[in-house]
């Protein structure tokens, strides 16, 4: 068999020799998910577990990313290694918009289907009959049993308005920033991606307040029947989303100050930024599907 | 009128954004067509906005109230 010619280093595939960095990740998974598993069994050492698992994780989060971002800065990733970056990328994508399909069909089945069959729509008149109750079908609604009590919903025109016009403002920062990427005028760059993920942290700190309006105010809670256990899960895995996106541009950001990327090498500035246009439009639909339509 | 108008703008960012996600994969960082594309998304974006505070502002849509 014929041997395949010695190639040069930027011709061939780098693969990192002796990480310890997947081995710590998958302990910290299991020490994260254990701790969580044993706090749920009432076990007293759950949190401090979880705890740890967590701090286990960001360290390798911090760890192999820096790993990364030395290795792509000494040129060891060659067009195939930037190709799998992009394919990644799509692959993580479609996961994440797989995540919030499913929280925005609950939605819209729990609306469109589940509350008016128990309000005696189409077929299900019967239904409503045996319940033998009142129950008007109506949205927003914490079902025929009030479960949670009466609440009241957040206004749209309060922190939400807010809210939405915070995150398109960081939607034109970080595209002012894309194309000073794309020009090379580093100053620009830095001032639009600093205001893009303060905005984001901005955000994150108003929906924080909104939840507290929301319990202490509106009693609208995660136990309000179908409505808040929608609402919270929907918002709250967006403002987590939120919070990563702004991490990630914060570490983004850094690497500009230090000098990383040129115009036509910035693979991880365009992951990190469309990444913000997704949790944008991810927002401006639930602004959309749970506050107006 | 003014829900069809604000669903066709959706549909439309969330087409700019998925055309943002192929140049993105494809590009390789080379051209232009990425930043084109997330410009058109966050200018129908801020229109989407607008049009919803106009239809409100003309009473054809109103926010959830309990």
């Amino acid at each position: 068999m014929a041997h395949a010619p010695t190639s040069t280093a930027s011709e061939k595939y780098y693969v990192p020799h002796g990480s310890p960095w997947p081995i710590v990740g998958s302990m910290a998974l299991f020490t994260t998910v254990g701790g969580a598993a044993l706090w749920l069994n009432h076990v007293h050492a759950g949190p401090w577990v979880l705890t740890l698992g967590l701090l286990l994780l960001t360290t390798m989060f911090v760890g192999w990313f820096g790993v990364v971002i030395r290795e792509s800065e000494s040129r060891l990733y060659n067009e195939a290694v930037d190709r799998s970056f992009r394919m990644g990328m799509m692959w993580f994508i479609f996961s994440e918009v797989m995540f919030f399909a499913g929280f925005f069909g609950a939605l819209l089945y729990a609306r469109q289907f589940s509350v008016p069959w128990l309000g005696g729509e189409g077929t299900k008149l019967l239904t409503k009959v045996i319940r033998g109750d009142n129950f008007e079908a109506a949205w927003p609604t914490n079902g025929p049993g009030n479960i949670g009590g009466d609440f009241d919903v957040i206004p749209a025109f309060g922190l939400p308005a807010i809210n939405t016009a915070i995150l398109l403002t960081s939607g034109v920062t970080i595209t002012i920033a894309h194309h000073a990427m794309k020009a090379g005028n580093r100053r620009l760059l830095n001032i639009f991606l600093a205001a893009t993920f303060l905005l984001g942290f901005l955000f994150v700190y108003l929906q924080a307040h909104e939840y507290m309006e929301a319990y202490t105010e509106h009693n609208l809670k995660l136990t309000s029947g179908i409505y808040g256990s929608t609402f919270f899960p929907l918002t709250a895995f967006h403002g987590f989303h939120v919070t990563v996106g702004a991490l990630m541009l914060a570490v983004v950001w850094f690497r500009c100050l230090k000098g990383h990327f040129t115009p036509t090498h910035h693979f991880a500035f365009e992951g990190a930024a469309w990444y913000w246009h997704f949790v944008d439009v991810v927002w401006l639909g639930l602004f959309i599907f749970v506050y107006w339509l | 009128m003014a829900r069809f108008l604000i669903l066709a703008c959706l549909l439309a960012i969330v087409l700019s954004l998925g055309s943002a996600l192929l140049h993105l994969v494809r590009d390789k960082g080379e051209s232009q067509k990425m930043a084109r594309a997330v410009t058109i998304r966050v200018a129908l974006s801020v229109l989407l906005f607008v049009l919803l505070m106009v239809a409100w502002w003309l009473g054809w849509i109103q926010p959830h109230v309990r």
